[in-house]
């Protein structure tokens, strides 16, 4: 505002040239304390076996005691950590020590009652389950962005603008991201220090570096042989590609495609959305399928495919095993938001978010994704060929197999 | 006057009868043979007819578990700051540094941006087909 005499800032007149200037880093650099490995950010293998309802019961605090109306369904505590930490793929352990780090309400019965227990005091973020998702989704959000490489600054909630130790890793990065969000330097430098986040950490679960699983993505990882979602012979709108594999602040890891029958609406299709592999179905929810393709039953190991959207009626049913073409369920617009009905496909290993536009991008029977730097632009290609994903039903993005 | 004489003279008696030595029994002190009981012949090692016997064949030498008797013992809360433990536990398990990457220059000029009736001030995607967030 002041860059540009701007004395009213919910106004802005058109043909306004707004000045951006450039960033003044502050002199002191971030903290180069490594706070958690990788695999401790990601619901991976390391946090398989952790029982998020016993360890709640044990510390008896107003967690253990809390309930919710969540989009019509009454959550506890236990219900809202497990679900906010499989559907974002965050360890459960990290949201559980900020929870108490930030309000005390894993352990202490009468704590200070806020309706911003992580911290983010945004009036529409309030309520347990609201917090933990935007924790889940800053933590993403700057794990990814370090993943990419993307990230040289953190600007911290008082506008300082510091520069980022460069020899931190990506679970690190997440937690110096979250608390940027949350307060200015001083504050930022205690929770990521030494005395700070981590000591809660220790409290709880003892040295976060014996969880660790590495490498989390092994160098010659490569993906498991997937086709496209839909029935040989059918042709369906690739209208997505590479964006967030769930919310904005995954890796861009998912693809949409449509069905010839939406016409731009949420009628639930009448065509199938298949299997892109083989495996077991471990979980459905409202509007996923989440298939196990290392059948050990546990998502939070190797390779997983993430179908979104969709409906309830026609869905396999969790402890089904698909083979690669069987029938997963009808497009729809069930589940998050969507505007037009569609399939969204991720897939993760370890417990995270494979971008569809990185190293291991989607090859899909032979179409191998790509990104342009832009969310939801990009390219499946095969051969010689290649098809944009677009907004629209053309002829241009329709894609047959 | 007898009475209190009888009284005296049972309260001495009793006095001078708690002060006697008691049967002589020897004294025992712990070993650190696991063993050797503390109140005899260590039974396993030295046996009256030369033949050692092993530990296990002794049945008078394995110990049994006791339950603990009520009341279970519960924690008390912790009066002192484990803080300066556990920051020695994360100095001494810190894991060596990542190797420095080299990270994205930070914008070094001021930008400009035109406000015009299309602008908009945050990223979007205008999606008509298949916009979705989870």
């Amino acid at each position: 505002m002041d860059a540009n005499n701007i004395t009213d800032p919910n106004t802005l007149e058109v043909g306004t040239v707004l000045i951006i200037p450039a960033p003044e880093l502050a002199a002191a650099g971030g903290n180069s304390l490594k706070i958690i490995p990788d695999s401790e950010l990601v619901n991976g293998p390391a946090a398989a076996r952790f029982s998020i309802k016993k360890f709640i019961a044990s510390q008896g605090g107003y967690l253990n005691q809390y309930a919710e109306d969540v989009k019509g369904v009454v959550l506890n505590g236990a219900d809202i950590i497990e679900a906010v930490s499989y559907n974002y793929s965050v360890n459960p352990r990290l949201l559980l020590a900020l929870l108490e780090y930030q309000s005390g309400w894993v352990t202490n019965p009468n704590p200070v009652i806020t309706d911003y227990p992580m911290g983010y005091a945004d009036p529409a973020k309030a309520g347990l389950y609201k917090q933990v998702v935007w924790a889940a989704n800053t933590l993403n959000r700057g794990y990814y962005l370090w993943r990419a490489n993307a990230l040289s600054t953190w600007v911290l909630a008082d506008g300082q603008v510091i520069p980022i130790d460069p020899t931190i890793n990506a679970g690190t990065a997440a937690i110096q991201y979250f608390f940027s969000e949350l307060g200015g330097f001083e504050p930022w430098q205690y929770d990521t220090g030494i005395g700070g986040f981590v000591v809660t950490y220790y409290v709880f679960f003892d040295n976060p570096f014996g969880y660790a699983v590495e490498p989390l993505i092994p160098l010659t990882l490569s993906q498991p042989l997937m086709s496209l979602p839909f029935a040989e012979g059918e042709s369906w709108y690739f209208t997505g590609g590479p964006h967030g594999a769930w919310d904005s602040g995954s890796a861009w890891g998912a693809l949409d495609f449509a069905p010839m029958d939406n016409s731009g609406s949420c009628a639930i299709s009448s065509h199938w959305v298949t299997a892109m592999a083989d495996g077991l179905v471990t979980r459905t929810g409202v509007g996923s399928v989440i298939q196990d393709l290392d059948n050990d039953g546990y998502e939070q190991t190797g390779w997983v495919i993430v179908y979104m959207h969709v409906a309830a009626d026609g869905r396999v049913a969790p402890g089904e095993y698909l083979f690669r073409n069987e029938r997963v369920g009808h497009p729809s617009c069930e589940g998050g938001v969507s505007n037009a009905t569609h399939v969204h496909v991720a897939r993760k290993y370890n417990g995270e978010w494979i971008s569809a536009d990185g190293p291991i991008p989607f090859n899909l029977g032979g179409w191998v994704s790509s990104g342009t730097g832009i969310e939801y632009d990009g390219y499946l290609t095969s051969g010689s060929y290649s098809i944009e994903a677009l907004d629209s039903a053309q002829p241009e993005n329709l894609i047959k197999r | 006057m007898s009475f209190t004489r009888n009284i005296s003279a049972i309260l001495l008696a009793s006095f001078l009868f708690s002060c006697a030595p008691a049967v002589e029994t020897p004294v025992t002190f712990p070993t650190y043979d696991p063993f050797v009981s503390t109140g005899g012949t260590p039974p396993g090692h030295s046996s009256t007819n030369g033949i050692t016997s092993t530990p296990a064949a002794s049945e008078t030498i394995i110990p049994s578990a006791t339950s603990t008797r009520p009341p279970t013992p519960t924690r008390v809360p912790l009066n002192i700051s484990p803080l300066i433990g556990i920051q020695n536990q994360i100095t001494s398990n810190s894991p060596t540094p990542d190797a420095a990457r080299v990270l994205p220059t930070p914008r070094q000029q001021a930008d400009e941006q035109s406000f015009s009736p299309a602008t908009r001030l945050e990223v979007s995607h205008s999606s008509t087909i298949s916009a979705c967030k989870h």
